[in-house]
């Protein structure tokens, strides 16, 4: 008999009549130790499925009818005592935020003991030991040391270790997971990814995996159930839906996520015009000073060099704390640069204030990566798109009426949506309008922070072929900033690597992608998930062959190709 | 939150409608209806006082001393024997100006320094923020009492000493929520567009504020009425025979024992009065929300 089986679970918010359920009809079994991944894009009731399993639905939500077998009983019919017993120590749920999902304020030896003590009434002593060989399992050196740390000591990829430890201290029969790695870095994603199926396999555990990425589902999954609009379209083994998806629906999904295996953008010697960007010696360190004892400084960005030329996508590539966003708020004088000079369309703003700086920053726009705080909840579509013409003066209402349509229809929006607000649309049509808004000033260049890794698969390509489609037709250039090598393949011309505040490699996109000279572009690479459960595996030996130096203290630019340098 | 579908990423499908008019979107909630109800009644009150009231609110021995409710003093009498329903209902009048001026003054100076502080940064920052911290160590109470004593006592003096000790309360949340704001992406788009401070500041920021500031003013107007109360306690407010609820609510303190009416319906005024505009007030920041569902 399966571990988990539910039938016919519809779950809905408010009353049944006026609103549909967001869950309907969903029925699925989890086996004895079987991976499950679930998937489907933001609001096919992914979540909330995973969640009623524990009885975490948001406050609202109630589930209208059907029944969640576990073990042979109805949790829907247990009663809070029961369920809180379930919880935690026979379900164990690890969420996709490991900054929060800790308790900030206590160590993490009092988190993993606390879990032993109340679900396995163990001593204090033998919940300490048991604590320790579950951190030294996940791969936590000096785990007794770790104990009294405070989860802001550990970095994210840590944290969601020590999460992964305290579910599994309680040696579940189910685990949830809940986008596990998707706030991770890709390095990161492929040990987690691997530390989490190892242990689930070794203690005969159950695994939910919900989760939107299809190269997770590919490395990890035995058996995949498809959701969309709260029900299953397809259901089945891993290999056969990627093999031979049946549903138009997943064929569609499948069809929409990036690969390293797309043809990368090419362009011919000199296809681009003037440089519209240049970043000569760049440099911005924060922190330092300090009350009573000096700190030293962290270096966001050190002494950085690029040119962006019109009409190219340079994309700027590196993981988390890399410096690459503070490079593109650099650019765009979001921030000051400490030391260097930035030049945009031809005029150095570096030292510009006031009027004149408001004048020249038009030529560089930028587009971010939260589709919800782009746009002033208290401004509707039209006056956000007309701000920038507004501001720049001369043009009468009517003028700037047309062109916000013109704008909107340019950015695939009706026209009418200049009346809305932007809570009433979806993340894809407010990156639209955010969009729109950036070309309103006609500008050169555009920085785009991240601009699709919110978004669905389905939606990040449509931007990205948006994105495209306007680059071409009016020499547009963009300073793309990702850590997904896969966009980066769809849409840059130019990739430069960036590490610890400075480039490491440089160099045409093709180059870059399929012959990475630098030890860390090639360990990006090689860990970067595949869609292909044939291939699963495989990146984690790759990356494991890999051995990327320390940071380079003095490196030297080295040319080992047609416009193609690293730091060595 | 969109789905493979085309349409949920497509062009709008329809024109939106109009919007519903701010009133009937405060109106439909039941706070909003009750809060309004109850804050017109003691407006109306306030105004119509001299119609109203059966006595005059300063006229001693319209009754026997501290008699208790009846039908001739339907709230009783004080100890000088005025009629304590007619006080109550001119005490409306000054009440709710000394509560309304002193918020108004609190919030508007408050809020300013707030958003100029958080969108200035340096220097201008930490003069204004460390100010309304050393401001912020003493408390209200001392404060407006170093104003009345500098001003002199009256109501006036009252209200301006008031609404001034609040200052740094709403100096300092305001100055919190516009910080948040300002690290949004749509405030740096903004920026990026070539917006100048005004409107940076007035029509980026305050409006994004202004529902947090909004409801800290209607809890601020409870704090307010009680601060002129104790000034008014203390001979530094309203002056006898002036009525106000606050001086109301401590004259008759010496009597509770004996006539608890005293203190009990002063008490009751100002309580249902902070009520009123509570709800109100979370109604207002509800009807001001663009993303409030309560819209057709």
């Amino acid at each position: 008999m399966a571990l988990v089986d539910i039938s016919g679970l519809t779950i809905g918010f408010g009353a049944e009549e006026t609103l549909p359920p967001v869950v309907d009809g969903v029925d699925l079994a989890i086996g004895k130790g079987e991976i499950v991944a679930l998937v489907g894009e933001s609001g096919s009731g992914k979540s909330m499925t995973a969640l009623s399993i524990v009885g975490l639905l948001p406050e609202r939500g109630k589930v209208r009818s059907g029944r969640i077998l576990f073990e042979g009983e109805d949790l829907l019919k247990c009663g809070d005592a029961q369920l809180r017993s379930v919880r935690g120590a026979r379900i164990g749920m690890i969420f996709q935020e490991p900054m929060t999902s800790l308790n900030p304020v206590l160590t993490i030896g009092e988190q993993l003991v606390e879990a032993l003590i109340v679900h396995e009434k163990l001593s204090q002593a033998e919940s300490r030991k048991r604590a320790i060989a579950m951190l030294e399992r996940t791969g936590i050196d000096d785990a007794a040391r770790r104990l009294r740390q405070y989860p802001h000591e550990f970095s994210g990829g840590m944290r969601q270790r020590v999460m992964i430890a305290m579910m599994m201290a309680l040696k579940p029969a189910l685990l949830i997971a809940d986008e596990p790695t998707t706030a991770l870095d890709v390095t990161i994603q492929a040990q987690i990814l691997d530390l989490l199926r190892d242990m689930v396999r070794d203690l005969d555990t159950s695994l939910l995996l919900i989760t939107h990425d299809m190269g997770v589902v590919a490395e990890m999954a035995d058996r995949v159930v498809v959701m969309r609009g709260g029900k299953v379209v397809e259901e089945g083994d891993c290999t056969a839906i990627f093999a031979a998806p049946q549903a138009d629906y997943t064929r569609r999904l499948l069809a929409a996520v990036p690969t390293l295996d797309d043809p990368p953008r090419r362009v011919g010697a000199g296809a681009f015009g003037s440089s519209v960007l240049r970043l000569e010696t760049v440099s911005r360190s924060f922190g330092g000073g300090g009350f009573f004892f000096a700190k030293a400084p962290l270096k966001a960005v050190d002494g950085v060099s690029l040119t962006v030329r019109a009409g190219e996508t340079l994309a700027l590539v590196g993981e988390s704390g890399s410096g690459k966003s503070t490079l593109g708020r650099l650019a765009m004088r979001l921030e000051t640069v400490d030391e260097g000079r930035v030049v945009v369309a031809g005029e150095d703003i570096t030292r510009l204030s006031g009027r004149g700086l408001r004048r020249v920053r038009r030529a560089i726009q930028m587009i971010f990566q939260d589709p919800y705080a782009s746009l002033d909840p208290r401004f509707s579509i039209g006056r956000t798109i007309a701000e920038p013409m507004i501001v720049a003066g001369g043009a009468d209402r009517r003028k700037i009426r047309e062109r916000v349509g013109a704008l909107l229809e340019r950015a695939g929006l009706a026209a009418a949506m200049a009346g809305r607000m932007p809570h009433e649309l979806s993340g894809g049509q407010r990156q639209r309008v955010a969009i729109a808004r950036a070309l309103a000033v006609n500008p050169r260049i555009i920085v785009a922070d991240e601009p699709t890794s919110a978004l669905d698969v389905s939606v990040q390509a449509k931007i990205l072929d948006l994105m495209i489609e306007l680059q071409e037709a009016e020499a547009l250039a963009y300073l793309f900033i990702t850590h997904d090598l896969a966009v980066v393949r769809r849409i840059a011309h130019r990739v430069a690597v960036m590490r610890k505040g400075r480039i490491v490699e440089l160099g045409a996109a093709a180059d870059v992608l399929e012959r990475p000279r630098h030890p860390y572009t090639r360990s990006l690479i090689a860990a970067a998930p595949v869609p292909d459960p044939a291939r699963r595996g495989e990146r984690r030996h790759a990356a494991a062959e890999i051995e990327v130096p320390a940071l380079e203290t003095a490196g030297e630019w080295r040319a080992v190709g047609d416009e193609h340098w690293i730091l060595a | 939150m969109t789905d493979v579908t085309d349409t949920a990423d497509a062009p709008g499908r329809e024109e939106r409608k109009g919007r519903t008019p701010f009133v009937v979107r405060l109106v439909r909630q039941p706070a909003g209806a009750i809060g309004l109800a109850i804050v017109v009644a003691l407006v109306a009150i306030a105004l119509l006082a001299d119609q109203i009231a059966p006595y005059s609110p300063i006229k001693m021995a319209a009754g026997r001393p501290l008699t208790s409710p009846s039908f001739e003093h339907l709230l009783g009498t004080d100890e000088f024997g005025r009629d304590m329903f007619s006080r109550i209902v001119h005490g409306a009048r000054l009440t709710l100006q000394i509560g309304l001026i002193a918020v108004g003054i609190s919030l508007t100076v408050g809020t300013l320094i707030g958003l100029v502080a958080a969108y200035a940064g340096g220097f201008v920052e930490k003069l204004l923020m460390r100010s309304t911290d050393v401001v912020f160590s003493f408390t209200e109470t001392l404060i407006a009492l170093a104003f009345v004593a500098v001003l002199g006592p009256s109501l006036e003096n009252a209200m301006i000493a008031v609404g001034i000790a609040g200052v740094p309360f709403y100096a300092r949340t305001c100055y919190a929520s516009a910080l948040g704001e300002e690290g949004k992406p749509y405030f740096e788009a903004s920026i990026a567009a070539g917006a100048g401070h005004a409107r940076l500041l007035f029509l980026h920021l305050l409006p994004n504020v202004v529902p947090t500031m909004i409801v800290i003013a209607t809890l601020g107007l409870s704090n307010a009425i009680l601060a002129a109360a104790a000034l008014s306690f203390l001979g530094l407010g309203a002056q006898p025979p002036t009525p106000e609820w606050g001086a109301m609510l401590s004259a008759g303190r010496d009597f509770f024992n004996r006539a608890p009416w005293l203190m009990l319906y002063p008490g009751l005024a100002i309580a249902l009065t902070v009520l009123a505009f509570n709800i109100l007030g979370d109604a207002l920041r509800e009807a001001l929300d663009p993303r409030s569902k309560d819209r057709s």
